[in-house]
């Protein structure tokens, strides 16, 4: 469990105190800020990646992906505790852990984009221009484009990514943000 | 006759002040005058016109009737009175401009500055966005909030044609409860209704009349009922736990208004030694007029320290450097 520690400097007033005193038996609304907070944080963190190295690699333009994830972290309170939540599908759990992907249900392989015009793309959008080739050695299947011999997609049975701490804010930058949020939020309570 | 002062917004700015929302450092005009200056940004109602006289004349009047100083059919009579001074005419437009400036536009028409009822929508949408502004302030004091946390979205003006708004609520983002239109006080479809990126009779303003003489405004719902209908937050919380996250309104925090300072003839290397060490900034309808940072604002910016602290010790660590 995460411990916030928060410092206050506020002119004192009795409903002041009154109020941030009820504020901390009914934790709640703090919370509430809290993980509407980290949420922002969240949002803003994602949109400030500029981590497009595949798309920069391949020459290609980014797809947004970070901007489109960023719009799907949620936030939730309770009186124990605030907490962000992220789909399964953003893939963003890889901050915390490595993970395997395999192909779909009666798929063989999984399709890595090779080349600029198919980043962001599958293997679907370009039916009847690719063919299927293999090296001799049976290592490395790919597709190209038929009319230019391009490598279109690589072709992997998975692929295994590993963990990536920095796909989201580091626990210390949670940590700094909530106990900032804290104590404009105590200390609004204690002046107004 | 002088018109009677529009009676409604004097009653919700009146139980706005009584319960606290709106400070009472102001008397009920300079209220008005202050929503007045918050919606007068939204200079719709001049669309297609250049004559910068008859613009600033019509500004001073709607903002004398927001103030409560002169009714509607003043405030039409003036800007009838304006155009004729200034020679207007729907087939020549104003004689002091350039051919040309203004294409000439069917007698009567909406495009005809001097029509009834391009003068009356100019009027009549202005005062809607300021009765609805007011209902808005009037209704989000902390009492007002916990004993009717919801807004229903009714016709209060019937139409020829009226427009499908339970589409729009859909669009939205909402859901129909037993065929109501009905969302918490504070909740951001209430913005997503009146957003111009939505609908492009929206005059971006999250409290009725939303759009161009929709006929449409709100009718507060009680505690009970809106428990009974099931009315929740729009990420499903609680009635209570989205109330006590003080949902914002385009125009502020609800019942929060944000402290002024006034700045007038005040050394200026001292404004800038106050805006330094507070973080206010100047308000950009009034320059003399030091608004204090909102909490959002103070979110934001520690958010954008965080953020970079962060971007630093991830840079160090790429270097092999100690994080700072």
């Amino acid at each position: 469990m995460n411990v916030v520690k928060v410092d206050l400097s506020a002119k004192l007033t009795g409903a002041g105190i009154q109020r941030a005193i009820t504020a901390l038996r009914d934790r709640r609304a703090l919370h509430a800020e809290m993980a509407r907070e980290a949420v922002a944080l969240t949002q803003d963190y994602l949109l400030s990646r500029t981590n497009h190295a595949t798309a920069e690699r391949l020459g290609a333009k980014p797809t947004g992906f970070y901007s489109r994830i960023s719009k799907t972290v949620r936030g939730d309170a309770t009186a124990d505790a605030a907490r962000i939540r992220m789909p399964r599908t953003t893939g963003l759990g890889r901050a915390f852990h490595s993970v395997v992907i395999r192909p779909g249900p009666g798929k063989m392989f999984l399709t890595i984009p090779a080349c600029a015009r198919t980043y962001g793309k599958t293997a679907g959008d370009f039916a009847g221009q690719l063919a299927f080739v293999q090296k001799i050695d049976k290592r490395t299947p790919m597709l190209v484009f038929k009319d230019t011999g391009e490598v279109a997609f690589w072709l992997r049975r998975l692929v295994k990514q590993e963990q990536n701490r920095a796909l989201l804010p580091s626990d210390r930058a949670y940590a700094d943000h909530v106990s900032g949020v804290a104590e404009i939020y105590l200390s609004d309570l204690l002046e107004s | 006759m002088p018109d009677e002062l529009p009676d409604p917004i004097a009653a919700e700015l009146k139980l706005a002040v009584d319960r606290g929302v709106l400070p009472t450092s102001l008397d009920t005009a300079g209220i008005r005058a202050e929503i007045a200056a918050e919606l007068r940004v939204k200079s719709f109602f001049m669309a297609k016109c250049s004559h910068a006289h008859y613009l600033d004349w019509s500004k001073k009047i709607i903002d004398k009737m927001a103030a409560g100083e002169i009714g509607e059919g003043q405030a039409r009579t003036a800007m009838y009175e304006m155009l004729k001074i200034y020679g207007y005419t729907p087939e020549g437009g104003f004689p002091d401009q350039p051919p040309g400036t203004m294409e000439p536009v069917m007698r009567g028409s909406l495009q005809d500055l001097s029509s009834y009822r391009r003068v009356n929508l100019i009027v009549r949408t202005q005062f809607d966005l300021f009765h609805g502004r007011a209902q808005q302030l009037s209704g989000s004091s902390p009492e007002r909030l916990a004993g009717a946390p919801a807004w229903e979205l009714v016709r209060i003006e019937e139409r020829t044609v009226p427009r499908d708004w339970p589409s729009r609520w859909k669009i939205a983002g909402g859901s129909l409860v037993d065929g109501r239109m009905i969302a918490l006080k504070g909740d951001p479809i209430w913005g997503e209704l009146g957003s111009s990126g939505n609908f492009q009779d929206a005059l971006d303003v999250d409290h009725p009349p939303f759009a161009f003489e929709s006929g449409m405004g709100w009718k507060e719902i009680d505690l009970e009922e809106t428990q009974a209908k099931g009315i929740t937050g729009p990420e499903g919380e609680s009635i209570e736990e989205f109330l006590a996250s003080q949902p914002q309104t385009l125009l502020g925090p609800q019942a929060l208004p944000t402290p002024r300072i006034s700045m007038k003839d005040v050394d200026p290397d001292l404004v800038a030694a106050v805006e330094k060490a507070t973080g206010a900034t100047a308000d950009p309808e009034n320059p003399t007029t030091l608004v204090a940072p909102s909490k959002a604002s103070r979110y934001a910016a520690l958010r954008k320290r965080i953020l970079e602290e962060e971007d630093a010790r991830q840079a160090a660590a790429r270097n092999g450097g100690t994080p700072p």
